[in-house]
């Protein structure tokens, strides 16, 4: 027979659980005064089908420190510079179709309607809407196929004023057809674009808001094997004497430092997983 | 009847018990998306010419 203390204790026990379970799936409403602008990038996670290997790659290349989190009942590793959360890590080996990429989330101001509007675009939804505890979050692909996460946040991510080594800093859009693709995320997040360059023939876009925080331009009809994609950047110091290092920790080259591209101070990799990703030294 | 010896005390046991919760809960609640997503890589690895990348960030 119970004790009445135990009856007592186990009494406690389940509103402590409750209490905390509670608070655990309750989400906070999202306000309407979003204090994130629209369009801003806001986070950055890496599928993969080895979790460890690129934990590996990216502590060696850049020093980040992993974090093992859950997202339900799934494995989730936060990467940190320092004690600044920069990207996560998301294990896709149980998804058949999916291939190695970092995925961008673009702030939105209500993601269901911009997921209606992406796909009312011809855009795909890839994840609907859900609520997760930084965001109310979804990923589509955009008219021309590129994936986007899209996340209406919750409460303020700080902007740096200046970029920092080995954290994400820009993101760039390379499309098929840029003029449609301007059009898409003029109408998605506001932008206002501005030609900031145009030599070799090429139109580069910087997607204004604020502040700039990402660009566009039309991949050359010639370039095979390049889909339109959001590429994500990390700011280094020396891109090219990094490259080295890339190859050695498993990762290949895609793009070499050049003149012609920016002075030589961007190179674009893989990493061991096939996941691009640019290193791009800043001012250049 | 049966009486369990009191050991350990009951607010002990309590606040063990809230820790365990608040550590799943902040698990949990932790920054970042974590959403697995289905989709082909775009850089297919081709052998045309690399994009010609002009302009870039401006911070």
């Amino acid at each position: 027979m119970m004790s009445k203390g135990l009856k007592a204790t186990s009494f406690g026990a389940a509103c402590a659980l409750a209490l905390a379970f509670g608070l655990a799936g309750a989400t906070a409403p999202v306000t309407a005064a979003d204090p994130i602008e629209p369009g801003r990038f806001v986070w950055r996670d890496l599928m993969t089908k080895d979790v460890s290997v690129a934990e590996r790659f990216y502590g060696e290349l850049f020093g980040w420190r992993f974090e093992k989190t859950k997202r339900g009942d799934r494995p989730y590793v936060i990467a940190r510079s320092g004690n600044v959360p920069v990207g996560g890590i998301v294990d896709v080996s149980n998804l058949p179709d999916a291939g190695p990429q970092w995925l961008c989330f673009m702030a939105v101001a209500d993601v269901d309607k911009t997921v209606a509007l992406a796909q009312s675009d011809g855009g795909k939804v890839l994840v609907q809407p859900r609520d997760l505890p930084l965001a109310r979050a979804a990923v589509v692909t955009d008219p021309q196929g590129a994936p986007l996460g899209l996340a209406q946040m919750r409460g303020t991510i700080p902007l740096p004023a200046q970029p920092t080594q080995g954290h994400f800093f820009w993101q760039e859009y390379l499309a098929k057809d840029a003029a449609k693709a301007l059009d898409f995320y003029k109408r998605l997040a506001g932008y206002q674009p501005v030609v900031s360059d145009t030599r070799l023939g090429v139109e580069y876009h910087v997607l204004m808001k604020a502040r700039g925080g990402a660009g566009l331009f039309q991949l050359p009809a010639t370039t095979v094997g390049i889909e339109p994609n959001w590429l994500p950047y990390v700011l280094v110091d020396a891109p090219d004497q990094m490259a080295a290092r890339v190859t050695a920790l498993g990762g290949r080259i895609l793009v070499p430092a050049a003149p012609e591209r920016r002075n030589g101070s961007l190179v674009v990799i893989a990493d061991p997983g096939g996941a691009p990703l640019a290193l791009q030294k800043y001012p250049y | 009847m049966m009486k369990r010896p009191n050991i350990v005390p009951r607010v002990v046991i309590l606040v063990l018990t809230l820790t365990v919760a608040l550590v799943s809960l902040s698990c949990e609640s932790g920054g970042g998306m974590g959403v697995g997503v289905g989709a082909p890589t775009r850089w297919g690895g081709g052998t045309g010419a690399p994009p010609v990348f002009v302009g870039g960030p401006s911070y």
